[in-house]
């Protein structure tokens, strides 16, 4: 068992009001697992995938990875797990603007006080193998949305992470963008085992992932595979129809 | 570590180059108050080192100088000295000041070393290219009217051996012959080449020293204890002499010009501070506007004190970038002042001070370089604290730069710390504890300003809510957007304004310093300058540096019609001469003025008392048959006398005790005044010289028709000068402009830095609201009136500011003059509003907005609107 | 014939001749010679500096000069008064020689009616503008130095000198004192054999450079009964600067008799 949540609740004081976005939440994820967790606005989706990532602490619960309780974690020691067990895919790239993408993607390992001469190789090879071999050198700003958010999972991956957690992905990019950004996210499960936790609203999305989660009110509303979660079985079907792919 | 350098490399040193204007900005910030400090600093030391060297020049092979105040002692000690055991050599100098006359050489001051050049060789060593210095001693040495000048002093005069140029003397205009020229070594060197030698006797007769004596430089026997030396000549020449080592004297220079450098350093160290305020506020805007990245950076691992790193890393990396700029700023600034800044050291300490060289080295560019990025570093500390306070959730927000969410009560507190400094600032100047240690009064300033510019916004926002239900009735449609952003953002609106206020309120600062000054001394002056016309010889009369005239001229002067005489009994009242000098008192100079009695129907008014009737002790003064003094109120604040008590002085005649008949205001010296009757004075210190006589018109006569009368009489033989009382007043004046000519660098250095804080505020407030910006052209506002509403809310900060800057300036002025300076520069100033001033400064600041306001306003104008609403 | 003793007879003759011309002295005993030859014991006389030379005036003072011999000591008092031009009337000089060459010399200056003293230091330094310093108007004393007779040569082809052979000695200053009073590395003289009066003398400065030559002419008797001899004219010249001074007497008297009492402050402050 790679991750194990258990009793996960957060409560989030504005002013006077607080407002329970997790209401106790349990599940487990075994290595290779490609999971989606859907929900409407306010479900606690994200709020969920934050605390797993150690962005953000839990009022109560647990959170194990890897056999460790990261909720008890201090600062320190969960910047670090996030740096070398974590991969993170943000909705809007977030690549620093100043470093061109084989920086971009070196920079997990920079932080960690390795050399670019040491990390150039490992990135230029990941770059390679999504496609981005010809734009190691590029800006940000000179990439497509597309390109970016590629960069990013290959910075996601430059550690080699027990989890890849990833926000709304494809919500910045135009749906063939996002297809292929998914497939490439499907790969690397299917492929090389990367565990993948992926956040997103859209049931097409969504139904790249083997397993769906739906969230409510902050708790979990079902829990299945994706050729039978209600909110996604029509898309996969569809697609798998369509033999050609996206 | 290698963590660190690559956060430093990749992240920090990338933003700088990549918004090179923006780091170019602050780094010429904190240049500018680097320059300032570091060319002040140049200035000071070169200045030191100049009078030093001018000193050490003068004296040669001397151990020890002897001296007895400004009237000189008899000659006939000369010979006491010689024979004290030990003394190898007794060298003897009469020591003048003359003016050049001639129509062509106007107002030029001659030091003239009167020197026995029989016996100079011992101790000083003149040369002149191969030939001897004095082509025919024989006819030099019985001729009076014979001098010896510089090549340098000769060449700029086109004199040459054998020319006749006239000097004013005591005796009046005489000429001189030259018959002896020098090269610029040893004593030559001195006072910018403007030293002249004469045979002492010739110099004696020439300047009315006939049997006297100013200096005696002594060298001793090898390998004697000076100590012991001083000693025994001290015991053989009796009280009223000093002996001293040369070194002695330049440490009384030192001192002498010490508080007009600190009060230099004083407002170039509030600039350097106010310099550095423009980092903290420009790092503020860059930890705001890379919130998610710092979030991003967070989410992957960065930890917080790799963040804090970062930041300080760029702050010191521009402040070390500043600091060498300022270095390089700072020689070539000091090169446009030092001129100025002698030139009013040379009038306030009535001794013609040239800077020779500016020395700058490699010490002063390490200076700049500390300063810099160390002041960078305690800087840039707080904002960099609180990037590390930044949460790694800041990556999912897609605002591009954060509005400060700082906690509502966060500006109250800073606002309340604020208020806590700079009472605590006004508490301990009050105590007069900034006095004590140079440490503790550095400290002072650095609280004021902080705590200014943390009170600050909250007065700002307090002044905006004050104005939000006035202000929007007004204007049209883009007015009210202007105000309402201004209006609806305290926060932001108050840190924005803050860098201008911190300007202004220095520039106030130097404002208030000036105007009371000036104020003071012109109020003071107007009290006790009483005569109609002043009679002196040329120069410069309001500094006393004229040539002083033989008491004996008032017999003649009297005579003059027009002038208003009265006779008492045996006295005739009517000319009232000052005899100005100074005399030494626990180790420091004091000024003496020595008073002819006044008529006493005029109830003694040239006598500013404070502590007791004027007229009761005037009487005591002018008809005591002990000797009595009165002093100064500096004097009394720094030597803790009251009237009543009694003071020892040495003169020629020996140590006297005078006792205190009241305090007065005097501002003629630092250190303290003293007034005498002029009868006592001559009496007790045998100088029967004047600097000036002054006279009151009789009725029925006008200003021109006694001042033609007097010229036509005596003017024209002795080239007397007569001023009149207004015309004197306003060279007071002039005087003290002089001195603070200077202060408008800072004044400028201080407005600069303020300009650009605010540029750099402003252009981050229309990044800030890009995308608000391009929904307001989408709904059809169009570029000219974006244009104005940036326009018009840079100018009301403007306003802001320079409202807020008066406030807290005229406070912190009022506290730093009545307390603090006073105790730094020495003489007590009274505070006065600097009501011109306040209002120059308030345009100024708008003005400076309206410039700040100029790049922005275009950069929100021209944003194309689809490129605004997408704006990430 | 035996040739032997007539060349020894002419060797004899020959160098009888060449001793008879010069006699055999050293260099000590020759400026010995010197100075008892200038030594008078007292000489009033009437003098005229004239002081030249490219790039100065020329100028032209006119003095008396009064000098006398100290009871039993080879040292000399000194007054001179000088008569013209107007600016130095009245002007006076005492140079009273010391043992130990603790020289006093005091100037009277008539404009301030003071007489003012001469410090030793400047004893080296230039005597009324001229090239000749008051250590030179002092008498040189043969003991001061240590000679050494370098050669013999002709005195010159000038009228005075020709066919007289002068002794060429160099004079360097037995100690630091007299070098730093006089100013002098070494002094090369020529002395006539005939009456042992210089002609012509070359200083070295302190640097070891040549840079002056004095040269005496007019060297007349002036003390026929003790064989006492003068030069009336001195020419001095600074081969440095090219400038020149000239000193000329005339109306010498020698023993005279002077009275001591003139060469007291109080007759030198009554011109």
């Amino acid at each position: 068992m790679l991750l194990e949540v258990k009793g996960l609740k957060k409560v989030f004081t504005r002013g006077e009001e607080s407002v329970e976005a997790l209401r106790g939440v349990s599940l487990s994820v075994e290595r290779g697992e490609f999971i989606s967790i859907m929900g409407p606005s306010g479900s606690g989706k994200s709020t969920l995938l934050h605390l797993i990532g150690g962005l953000d602490r839990p009022s109560a619960g647990s959170i194990s990875i890897s056999g460790q309780s990261i909720e008890t974690f201090t600062d320190q020691n969960l910047s670090v797990f996030r740096r070398r067990k974590l991969g993170f895919i943000f909705q809007f790239f977030n690549l620093l603007p100043t470093l061109s993408a084989l920086e971009n993607v070196a920079l997990p390992l920079l932080l960690d006080g390795q050399s670019l001469g040491q990390v150039q190789p490992k990135a230029k090879e990941l770059l390679e193998r999504i496609g981005m071999g010809k734009r190691i050198h590029h800006l940000p700003d000179q990439l497509s949305g597309g390109e970016m958010q590629r960069v990013a999972i290959a910075r996601a991956l430059v550690t080699d992470p027990l989890l890849i957690l990833a926000d709304e992905p494809t919500g910045n990019l135009d749906s063939k963008t996002g297809a292929t950004v998914l497939q490439i996210l499907s790969e690397l499960s299917t492929e090389k085992s990367n565990t993948i936790l992926m956040v997103t609203h859209d049931a097409k999305a969504a139904s790249f992932g083997k397993r769906v989660i739906s969230l409510r009110d902050g708790q979990i509303e079902k829990d299945l595979p994706a050729s039978q979660h209600h909110l996604t079985a029509d898309v996969r079907r569809l697609r798998e129809d369509d033999a050609g792919g996206f | 570590m290698r963590a660190v350098s690559n956060l430093f490399r990749f992240v920090g040193l990338r933003h700088i180059l990549k918004k090179p204007a923006r780091s170019l900005l602050t780094t010429l910030g904190v240049s500018f108050g680097i320059a300032l400090f570091i060319a002040i600093r140049i200035i000071n030391q070169s200045t030191l080192d100049s009078l030093r060297e001018n000193i050490e020049a003068v004296a040669g092979k001397t151990s020890l100088s002897i001296s007895s105040g400004d009237a000189g002692f008899p000659e006939n000690k000369i010979e006491v000295i010689e024979k004290t055991p030990g003394v190898e050599h007794a060298v003897p100098m009469v020591f003048s000041r003359a003016f050049l006359v001639d129509a062509k050489l106007n107002n030029e001051t001659l030091v003239i070393l009167g020197v026995d050049l029989l016996k100079e060789s011992s101790v000083r060593t003149y040369k002149t290219s191969d030939q001897q210095v004095i082509d025919d001693p024989l006819v030099f040495l019985n001729q009076p009217d014979s001098i010896i000048l510089t090549h340098e002093f000769a060449n700029q005069h086109k004199l040459g051996m054998d020319s006749r140029f006239s000097l004013a003397t005591t005796e009046g205009k005489k000429t001189f012959t030259v018959r002896g020229l020098l090269s610029p070594e040893g004593p030559a060197r001195a006072y910018g080449g403007a030293v002249a030698l004469m045979d002492i006797d010739g110099a004696r007769m020439t300047f009315g020293k006939e049997g006297k004596v100013d200096r005696v430089d002594v060298v001793v026997q090898k390998d004697l204890d000076l100590d012991e030396m001083i000693h025994r000549l001290e015991s053989a020449l009796g009280p009223g002499y000093q002996v001293e080592r040369p070194q002695s004297q330049s440490a009384a220079m030192h001192r002498m010009v010490k508080s007009y450098q600190m009060m230099m350093s004083f407002f170039s160290t509030l600039a350097l501070l106010v310099g550095l305020f423009l980092i903290t506020n420009s790092v503020s805007i860059s930890v705001m506007e890379r919130k998610r990245e710092i979030g991003s950076l967070r989410a992957i691992g960065a930890v917080r004190s790799g963040i804090l790193a970062v930041f300080l890393a760029e702050a010191v990396a521009m402040g070390i970038v500043g600091g060498l700029l300022g270095a390089a700023m700072g020689r070539v600034l000091a090169s446009f002042l030092v001129k100025g800044m002698s030139q009013s050291m040379s009038s306030q300490y009535l001794t013609r001070i040239e800077v020779s060289h500016l020395n700058f080295g490699i010490q002063d560019i390490l200076l700049a370089i500390v300063l810099g990025g160390g002041a960078a570093f305690f800087a840039a500390a707080w904002p960099a604290y609180k990037s590390t306070r930044i949460e790694p959730l800041e990556a999912m927000k897609n605002r591009d730069v954060g509005v400060d969410v700082a906690k509502k009560g966060f500006l109250r507190f800073s606002g309340s710390v604020g208020l806590v400094m700079v009472l605590a600032v006004s508490v301990s100047a009050t105590l007069g504890m900034n006095q004590k240690h140079r440490v503790i009064e550095f400290l002072g300033q650095l609280l004021a300003i902080l705590g200014s510019a943390l009170l600050g916004p909250s007065l700002v926002m307090g002044l905006v809510r004050m104005i939000r239900p006035l202000a929007l009735p007004l204007g049209g449609a883009v007015s009210r957007l202007a105000q309402d952003n201004l209006i609806r953002n305290p926060r932001r609106t108050a840190s924005n304004v803050t860098s201008l206020m911190v300007g202004l309120i220095l520039v106030i600062v130097v404002a208030a310093v000036n105007t009371s000054f000036r104020t003071t001394i012109d109020l003071w002056f107007g009290r006790v300058l009483h005569s109609d016309l002043i009679i002196s010889s040329s120069g410069q009369l309001i500094a006393f540096q004229t040539q002083p005239l033989h008491e004996s001229l008032a017999e003649e002067i009297v005579k003059v019609p027009g002038i208003q005489t009265k006779t008492e009994g045996a006295h005739v009242y009517g000319v009232y001469g000052v005899r100005f000098g100074h005399t030494p008192y626990e180790g420091k100079q004091l000024a003496i003025k020595a008073y002819d009695e006044p008529d006493p129907s005029y109830k003694y008014w040239i006598l500013d008392v404070r502590d007791r009737d004027r007229v009761e002790a005037g009487g005591e003064l002018f008809h005591s048959q002990e000797p009595v003094v009165m002093v100064s109120r500096n004097f009394v604040d720094h030597y803790d006398k009251k009237t009543g008590d009694s003071i020892e002085l040495d003169s020629p005649t020996g140590r006297h005790a005078f006792r205190i008949v009241g305090v007065m205001e005097d501002f003629a010296s630092d250190v303290g005044v003293l007034y005498l009757n002029r009868r006592q004075y001559r009496e007790i210190w045998k100088d029967p010289l004047v600097n000036s006589f002054g006279v009151q018109l009789a009725s029925g006569y006008t200003q021109e028709q006694v001042r033609a009368n007097i010229d036509q009489r005596l003017g024209r033989t002795r080239n007397l000068v007569v001023t009149s009382n207004s015309e004197l007043r306003k060279e007071m004046n002039d005087l003290v402009d002089r001195s603070f000519r200077n202060t408008r660098a800072i004044q400028a250095a201080a407005l600069l830095v303020g300009l650009l804080g605010l540029l750099n505020t402003m252009l981050i407030s229309v990044m800030e609201r890009m995308r608000e910006i391009g929904m307001l052209r989408a709904i059809g506002m169009s570029r000219r009136q974006i244009s104005a509403m940036i326009i018009q809310e840079t100018l009301f900060q403007g306003a802001l500011g320079a409202a807020t800057a008066v406030l807290l300036g005229s406070w912190l002025s009022y506290i730093w003059i009545t307390y603090s300076l006073s105790n730094i520069l020495g003489w007590i100033i009274d505070f006065y509003f600097p009501w011109g001033s306040i209002f120059s400064t308030v345009l100024i600041g708008i003005l400076v907005a309206l410039v700040a306001s100029f790049f922005p306003a275009r950069r929100a104008a021209g944003l194309e609107i689809a490129e605004a609403l997408e704006y990430e | 014939m035996n040739k032997r003793p007539i060349v020894l007879a002419i060797v004899f003759m020959l160098t009888a001749k060449v001793f008879a011309a010069a006699p055999q002295l050293n260099g000590r005993a020759i400026m010995e010679r010197n100075e008892d030859a200038r030594r008078l014991s007292d000489v009033i006389s009437n003098a005229r500096l004239t002081s030249g030379g490219e790039g100065t005036q020329k100028r032209v003072k006119d003095f008396t000069w009064w000098r006398k011999l100290q009871e039993g000591t080879s040292l000399f008092n000194t007054l001179t008064r000088f008569k013209k031009p107007a600016e130095i009337k009245d002007e006076g000089i005492l140079f009273l020689e010391r043992e130990g060459n603790k020289n006093e010399i005091l100037m009277y200056l008539p404009s301030f009616k003071k007489t003012r003293r001469v410090e030793s230091q400047q004893q080296s330094s230039a005597f009324m503008g001229s090239q000749l310093s008051y250590s030179d108007m002092a008498t040189p004393h043969a003991a001061d130095y240590q000679h050494q007779l370098l050669r013999t040569e002709s005195c010159g082809e000038g009228e005075e000198n020709r066919g007289v052979t002068c002794y060429v000695v160099e004079s360097i200053p037995v100690s630091d004192e007299v070098r730093e009073r006089t100013g002098y590395s070494a002094v090369t003289a020529w002395i006539r054999s005939d009456n042992f009066m210089m002609v012509r003398s070359d200083y070295k400065n302190l640097k070891g450079e040549l840079f002056k030559r004095m040269e005496a002419t007019d060297i007349r008797v002036v003390d026929s009964a003790n064989k006492k001899w003068m030069a009336h004219t001195l020419s001095v010249k600074n081969l440095k600067t090219g400038h020149f001074t000239s000193l000329s007497f005339e109306k010498v008297k020698a023993n005279q008799g002077i009275q001591n009492s003139i060469f007291t402050i109080q007759n030198l402050e009554r011109p």
